[in-house]
């Protein structure tokens, strides 16, 4: 058997591997997108993580940064015949300003987007000083 | 031997010319058109009575979202808000789509009255069942 033939053989080996659903599904890493707010009070981060659960998602926050990562299993089993059924991994970090009240920090799960509400620590907060007069 | 011809040399300049010219239009078109151009991911699987299908629509809900069926196309779109509150100040924008159009052409015609549509967590899920003439059929054989 020459090594063209056996080459080509060793390629229908892995299609045929990678349709079995027995086989774990291929890793996918993705960067989730965000919108970063800000109000007098709070930072509000909103990541899409479609599909992502509570519990298989991880915040950090440490030495002003924040970290989210989250994992997804494929949504149905079958015959792709559009796409590929894989497992996602969504990761993305973000260094923040100084003065997050660390202690503070919350975070919720809706539609698919999260939203993490990073409060001001007291005195970063704006504040209005009154004006005496004499 | 290209100054052999020269005005092959300013035919190759004036083309070159328009090139650049045309470049510029469709640089200047398809940074219009990228806040348009997201789409949804989709993945859809096989089975003998149908088609599973998900698309990621992160942010829109159920009633954001439209699902028609004619023939063997499925049209799904949405729309949503996406606004600012007036106190808050924006640092980064990646989210900025608020709607989207995706149609799908199936191999077989599609059963448009057994479909269904549900969001979860961002995640739309559409069963599309085949129409009844698509779907395999078993055929008794009788003895004689």
């Amino acid at each position: 058997m020459n090594t063209q033939v056996m080459a080509k053989q060793k390629k229908q080996e892995v299609i045929a591997k990678t349709e079995n659903p027995l086989v774990p599904a291929r890793i996918v890493r993705s960067v989730p997108r965000v919108d970063i707010l800000e109000d007098a009070d709070q930072l509000l981060l909103i990541a899409e993580l479609p599909g992502v659960s509570a519990d298989s998602l991880e915040i950090k926050f440490a030495n002003d940064t924040l970290t989210l990562r989250g994992t997804r299993q494929p949504d149905i089993t079958g015959k792709p015949v559009l796409g590929q059924l894989v497992v996602m991994e969504y990761s993305r970090s973000f260094v923040l300003p100084q003065g997050i009240d660390a202690t503070k920090i919350s975070a919720k799960l809706v539609n698919g987007l999260l939203e993490v509400h990073l409060p001001k620590a007291a005195s970063y907060k704006p504040r209005v000083i009154a004006v005496k007069t004499a | 031997m290209w100054n052999y011809w020269p005005e092959f040399d300013s035919q190759l300049q004036s083309l070159d010319t328009l090139r650049r010219r045309m470049d510029r239009v469709f640089d200047e078109v398809s940074n219009d058109t990228t806040q348009e151009a997201w789409q949804p991911r989709a993945i859809a699987v096989e089975a003998e009575s149908g088609y599973a299908l998900t698309l990621d629509v992160p942010g829109y809900a159920e009633k954001d979202i439209h699902v028609s069926i004619l023939g063997d196309k499925l049209t799904v779109s949405g729309e949503r808000r996406n606004e600012i509150p007036t106190d808050w100040t924006a640092h980064r924008l990646e989210r900025n789509n608020v709607s989207f159009t995706r149609t799908f052409t199936w191999p077989t015609l599609l059963d448009g009255d057994g479909a269904t549509a549900s969001v979860q967590n961002g995640v739309l899920n559409i069963t599309l069942p085949k129409a009844a003439e698509a779907r395999p059929r078993q055929i008794a054989v009788a003895t004689h």
